[in-house]
């Protein structure tokens, strides 16, 4: 069955969490209704944003969490969320961690350019990433110079960043050549003699001679190759070697960046696997509009297999979507930077993401161990007044409520979709104890809310 | 002052009000069928990011290659000094002869090795495989060199083969391995065992804890479809598992480890408190018999250090060794130590030049590695064929000598009593590793 246009009311909820952090039932109520061209064109108009977390020069644990708090909050606002989500998907596409970065300013930094360059064109954030502070740290582009090359962050730019190591087939999309040539091509770029993230390419430490890169493709680029010259001038497109990177055609002469970044973001917001189809066509957009991140997402959370029910609860919400979309339908305003210690506990600590590949999605994030976490973090939130956290989570009992009236509008409330078997559950754990009490409020409402934030339902979206 | 409601007493209670609704909420087999305490335990000990091997075993002279010259000339500023091994010889190279010996913070590891109970495997790895991380470890967990159509891992496939309805396999750390991933057989994914418990603050039990965990359960055994209906078995298999595990005792028993907060340490901690759980329940057992446990840090692409342990590689190997003996040790005290053979692997080793010309000096992807066995059934020694660094590949790497899968192999016929070629999909011909 072809889903509606304009929205229904699931369809905004099934918008609003994938494109966003989810939302309070009254704004899904507004939005439904609307066209679905209209309703993302207003996700997409949020202004662009250059604003900076708060840092500190040092590794500091209090001084990370105090960034983290800052970036869950920003993650609520109606006006910034698309932006927000994209900053995440590109935290975890191009991932840096305080282990291994040292500063916080250098990831708050990097934090600002995903958000400043997240929905824009990709060429520009594949360059600014490549010469920011934090990157060149993570992945030690700052200890590649000419004749002491270092393959970190060339390996990963190919492998993880733009290309995938092979195509649909199977076949390699680049050999070990080229990633020690892409290597030597990136040579120079490091900090200011005192080791401040100050960044340019330093003339002695470039590699000026001449790199192949790709040979045997159809776009086989040689040269002088770099990214830009210690002035900070980029190299021309002939030479640069992103642009080289962005020709490359995998073995049946596709785009392969474009098809390897609309499958990434079609994974992160619709479903793990997409047809050929819908590649086809979203690697189509993407290469025409410049490789312009809000191009080919317009195109994306309005397409028909978005809302197909094959999307529906598809993915497992991480634990970042998990907390705040919780949070934000219960409208409940937490001291977002305690949030550090669960978010760790449930495997997500911003800025610090297990490694390079960022972090396993799917069916791990609900391991077994996992899952546990999210369990007591559903009970946290329902007891309402847990002193690690700073919850105040009062559920209101209306004149006239009923058990039945309770769970219907909870699960209203959070959006859920459950069986009638699920429903019955629920109306009858409510319907325990006397109802009206102090003791049935604090004990079943509020359990309630625990098994509702602890259901299956609740971890996908 | 509420009282504390521990974990059993919330999953009595679950169970119990399951019995008086009448119905078998908890929807999956009775725990009637106590396992027993396996009799033949796989720990496997991932050093992830790829460990340089050539610092781990290094040569000490040039008999039969020029081994130590090509080392000390493609590594000015890594190279471990002849004087920091002393005391530190494994033996030498069979076949080459050139002398052998283990990185100094590695004296742990030595001293098991003069007891019998450290094989080392050199030169392994999978020939022609890229360099990138993730390939190589798919290809390792997997262990397939064609890792795109099956995704089930090697001892998950093991697994498979003997339909178990109880999870065997236990991953530390918060994820499953994929080693572990079967098509049938269930892994446990564990971050801790002390913390593998169900919500359990003072607060609970007024707030309807054993009523709320017996709808829970309920709600979990719910019909649902795709996603969500996995979500809801790795629920119900935490409320079980949460179950048996519950009374397993990891701290004050007199574990080597019992100092060990977090890590390596820790891991190990919970498997040989695991393990001595089983000995001394042999009626209530876990019957977990695989375990995995990984530790990060290896991608030395900088930094990677040559003595000093305080930073770097050294730092990394000072713990390893340190929790690897500390884990025999305690193995030893439990009167385990027939019973366990622990694997250290890792997906590759490293390029033989270094990076930087400085102290930052460090090295990139590498082709052969190496790997380590501990354990009383280990044939000591040395095994396989060091790669001579004389003739690298052509990007520089250690040659492969030894099909990793091949000591998979071994594990899984000589150690496990199993079929490698039905679990491998290939014949390989095995090294001798387990004393027969």
């Amino acid at each position: 069955m072809p889903a509606t246009d304009p929205l229904a009311e699931r369809d905004a909820w099934h918008l609003l969490r994938r494109a966003g952090f989810g939302a309070r039932a009254s704004e899904v109520a507004e939005l439904a209704g609307q066209s679905r061209a209209a309703a993302v064109d207003a996700l997409l108009e949020a202004r662009a944003s250059s604003r900076l977390g708060p840092g500190g020069k040092k590794s500091k644990r209090h001084t990370l969490e105090r960034l983290q708090g800052w970036w869950l909050r920003r993650m609520t606002s109606p006006r910034s969320r698309l932006r927000e989500k994209m900053a995440l998907f590109w935290h975890d596409h191009f991932p840096s961690s305080l282990g291994l970065v040292h500063r916080v300013d250098s990831l708050a930094e990097q934090n600002a350019l995903f958000r400043l360059h997240g929905l824009g064109p990709f060429r520009e954030l594949l360059h600014q990433v490549t010469r920011d502070p934090a990157m060149l740290e993570y992945l030690d582009g700052r200890r590649n110079r000419m004749g002491a090359v270092n393959e970190n962050y060339g390996r990963e730019l190919l492998e993880l960043f733009a290309l995938g190591s092979r195509d649909d087939d199977g076949f390699e999309n680049y050999r070990q050549a080229d990633v020690a040539n892409l290597a030597r091509s990136l040579t120079g770029f490091g900090f200011d003699s005192v080791g401040n993230p100050v960044v340019a390419v330093s003339p002695t430490g470039f590699d000026p001679s001449r790199k192949t890169l790709f040979v045997g493709r159809p776009f086989v680029h040689s040269g002088v190759l770099g990214v830009e010259d210690s002035d900070g001038t980029p190299f021309p497109a002939s030479t640069n070697v992103l642009d080289a990177v962005f020709a490359h055609r995998d073995a049946r002469g596709r785009p392969t960046l474009a098809r390897f970044l609309v499958r990434k973001l079609w994974a992160w917001f619709a479903t793990p696997d997409a047809d050929e189809a819908v590649v086809q066509e979203l690697s189509q957009v993407f290469v025409n509009s410049g490789y312009v991140v809000g191009d080919v997402l317009r195109a994306l959370l309005t397409h028909d297999a978005f809302y197909s029910e094959a999307a529906r609860s598809s993915t497992a919400k991480t634990p970042v979507e998990f907390v705040v979309q919780a949070l934000l339908a219960l409208d409940v305003k937490p001291d977002w930077q305690r949030l550090q210690r669960p978010l760790l506990r449930m495997g997500m600590s911003l800025f610090e993401p297990p490694g390079v590949q960022g972090w396993q999605h799917g069916a791990a994030w609900l391991n077994a161990g996992r899952y546990l976490t999210r369990m007591a973090m559903a009970q946290a939130i329902a007891s309402g007044r847990s002193r690690d956290d700073g919850f105040v989570f009062q559920p209101s009992v209306p004149d006239g409520a009923t058990p039945t009236s309770l769970v219907d509008a909870a699960i209203a409330q959070l959006g859920l979709e459950v069986s009638a078997l699920t429903r019955k559950r629920l109306i009858d754990y409510v319907s325990g104890g006397t109802f009206g009490t102090e003791s049935w409020y604090e004990m079943k409402l509020r359990g309630l809310y625990a098994l509702l934030l602890s259901l299956p339902e609740f971890q996908v979206h | 002052m509420a009282m504390r409601l521990s974990r059993r007493s919330f999953l009595k209670g679950a169970t119990a009000s399951a019995v008086l609704a009448g119905t078998h909420v908890l929807g999956f087999a009775s725990r009637a069928a106590a396992a027993e305490p396996a009799a033949r335990i796989l720990v496997l000990v991932d050093l992830a990011g790829g460990n340089d091997f050539l610092n781990t075993v290094i040569p000490r002279d040039d008999v039969g290659a020029p081994q130590r010259s090509t080392y000390e000339s493609l590594r000015p500023d890594l190279a471990v000094p002849l004087s920091a091994l002393t005391g530190l010889s494994v033996g030498t190279a069979p076949g080459l002869g050139t002398s052998l010996a283990l990185h100094p913070s590695l004296a742990g590891l030595h001293k098991l090795y003069g007891q019998g109970r450290l094989a080392i495997v050199l030169g392994a790895g999978l020939a022609g495989s890229s360099l990138s991380h993730f390939e190589a470890e798919r290809a390792w967990f997997l262990g397939r060199s064609e890792v795109r159509l099956d995704p089930t891992g090697w001892v998950g496939r093991q697994l498979d083969q003997s339909a178990a309805a109880r999870p065997r396999a236990v991953s530390f750390g918060g994820e499953v391995s994929p080693a572990l991933q079967g098509a049938r057989a269930d892994a446990l994914g564990v971050v801790t065992v002390d913390t593998f418990a169900l919500p359990d603050d003072p607060l609970w039990q007024w707030r309807d804890g054993l009523e709320r965990g017996a709808a829970l359960s309920a709600l979990l055994a719910d019909p649902r479809a795709g996603l969500a209906e996995t979500v809801a078995r790795s629920g119900r298999l935490l409320v079980e598992e949460a179950e048996r595990l519950d009374g397993v005792e990891t701290r004050g028993w007199g574990s080597a480890l019992e100092e060990d907060t977090w890590g390596l340490g820790r891991d190990l901690r919970d498997v040989s408190s695991l393990v001595r759980h089983d000995l001394l329940n042999p009626g209530a057992a876990s019957g977990f018999d695989f375990y995995h446990v990984r530790v990060g840090g290896f991608d030395t692409h900088t930094r990677q250090g040559t003595t000093d342990a305080s930073w770097g590689q050294p730092k990394l190997f000072a713990q390893l060794s340190r929790c690897l003996l500390g884990f025999q040790q305690d193995l030893d005290a439990i009167g385990a130590s027939s019973r366990v053979v622990t694997l250290v692997y890792s997906e590759f080793g490293r390029r033989v030049a270094q990076t930087a010309n400085n102290r930052f000096a460090g090295t990139d992807h590498g082709a052969a590695g190496g790997m380590l066995l501990l354990g009383n059934p280990v044939v000591g020694g040395l095994h396989g064929t060091m790669p001579r660094l004389d003739q690298l590949d052509g990007n520089g790497n250690l040659e492969v000598t030894t099909d990793f899968r091949s000591v998979y192999a071994a594990l899984i016929d000589d150690w496990l009593g199993g079929d490698h070629t039905a679990v491998l999909g290939a014949s390989f011909d095995k090294p001798a590793l387990i004393d027969g």
